[in-house]
């Protein structure tokens, strides 16, 4: 494996296994609104968070990178929000 | 589509179209809030949940567990009901009233003395299968239904308006009477037998599920579109600088999973 697959291996697993984790303990804790809500916005920060290493570990950050994770984790974890409102 | 002109990235996916979505989606569920607020009774919970059927699939997993049936007592039904009708009247969610006085206090007053009693809440369930698999599936409400020193039970399933939305509760009462004869006789038609509701007869639009469909169709044109522009910049051999594709769908992947799982209800 080239270093670079080698590398790009690792952070994605890392993503996977963050993403797995999420829907784990989303399933063990079925009934707590607050937990549940709590490890929507740990695992969309989580994902900012991965996506600026990841941009500077392969050394292509760019204000507009950062933004556009900003984005995308902000309406996910919108998205998830606003229907645990109603539970 | 990912060309010259847009940067090679599809529209749906620049800056300005995301936080076009994210104004579109908060006024999506701005729009289901408000209608809870402006226009009561419109959004709410249907039910057909009945409490002899709560009271019957308490048995049923009872009896799996080799213990004896709870029998219907209406005092206990009363107590329920009160709870339940505190519950609407002031606004909480709780075992303890905003006073602070515990749940034993409605079983005493509707003139059940207790050795041993219990409670069980939950709230906008759909059906009376799901409120008491969600209680079997808790630790101590499981410890609740299936207590072998329990010889009564009293349910109510009660309706009323939480934040302007139509929701249901529906309370369980257990207890053991302090003599052995207890001067309640089981089946009589009172109490928790006349509070079989369908709610459902009213055709409430509910807002978990209405809020859940918008979530998942802004998840899912996102989906689409993040496939259908890393098939072309695959296709195309096209580098850009750009956040990654498959990252990003990882994301929403897992984020639709979990709105796939989370349930309506709330058990207490």
């Amino acid at each position: 494996m080239k270093p670079k697959t080698k590398k790009h291996f690792l952070h994605y697993s890392i993503l996977v296994l963050v993403s797995l984790l999420a829907i784990a303990s989303i399933i063990y804790f079925p009934n707590l609104k607050i937990t549940k809500s709590t490890i929507v916005i740990v695992f969309a920060l989580s994902y900012f968070l991965w996506g600026i290493f990841h941009h500077t570990i392969e050394k292509d950050i760019h204000p507009e990178i950062v933004m556009e994770y900003l984005l995308f984790s902000l309406l996910g974890a919108g998205s998830v929000l606003a229907v645990l409102y109603y539970l | 589509m990912p060309h010259q002109h847009n940067n090679f990235k599809a529209k749906l996916l620049h800056k300005w179209s995301l936080l076009t979505f994210i104004g579109l989606f908060l006024m999506a569920q701005s729009t289901i809030s408000l209608t809870s607020q402006l226009k009561p009774g419109v959004l709410g919970y249907a039910s057909f949940i009945s409490t002899v059927k709560v009271v019957e699939l308490t048995n049923l997993e009872r009896s799996k567990a080799g213990l004896p049936n709870l029998k219907i007592n209406p005092e206990l039904s009363q107590a329920a009901q009160s709870k339940a009708a505190d519950m609407i009247k002031r606004g909480y969610w709780s075992h303890n009233t905003p006073d602070g006085k515990e749940p034993w206090i409605f079983i005493s007053q509707s003139g059940y003395s207790y050795l041993h009693a219990g409670e069980n809440l939950a709230r906008d369930y759909s059906s009376a299968e799901s409120a008491v698999s969600a209680w079997m599936n808790s630790g101590s409400h499981r410890a609740n239904m299936l207590n072998p020193n329990y010889q009564d039970i009293g349910v109510a399933v009660v309706e009323g308006r939480v934040r302007g939305v139509e929701t249901t509760f529906i309370v369980q009462m257990f207890g053991k009477p302090q003599t052995s004869k207890s001067k309640i006789t089981s089946i009589q038609t009172s109490g928790a037998f006349q509070q079989v509701l369908a709610a459902g007869s009213v055709n409430l639009i509910s807002p978990f599920d209405l809020s859940r469909s918008i979530s998942l169709s802004f998840l899912l044109l996102i989906i689409a579109t993040l496939t259908f522009d890393w098939l072309i910049v695959w296709r195309r051999n096209i580098i850009r600088l750009s956040g990654k594709n498959w990252a990003h769908l990882t994301f929403a992947g897992t984020l639709t999973i979990i709105l796939l799982l989370i349930k309506q209800g709330w058990i207490l």
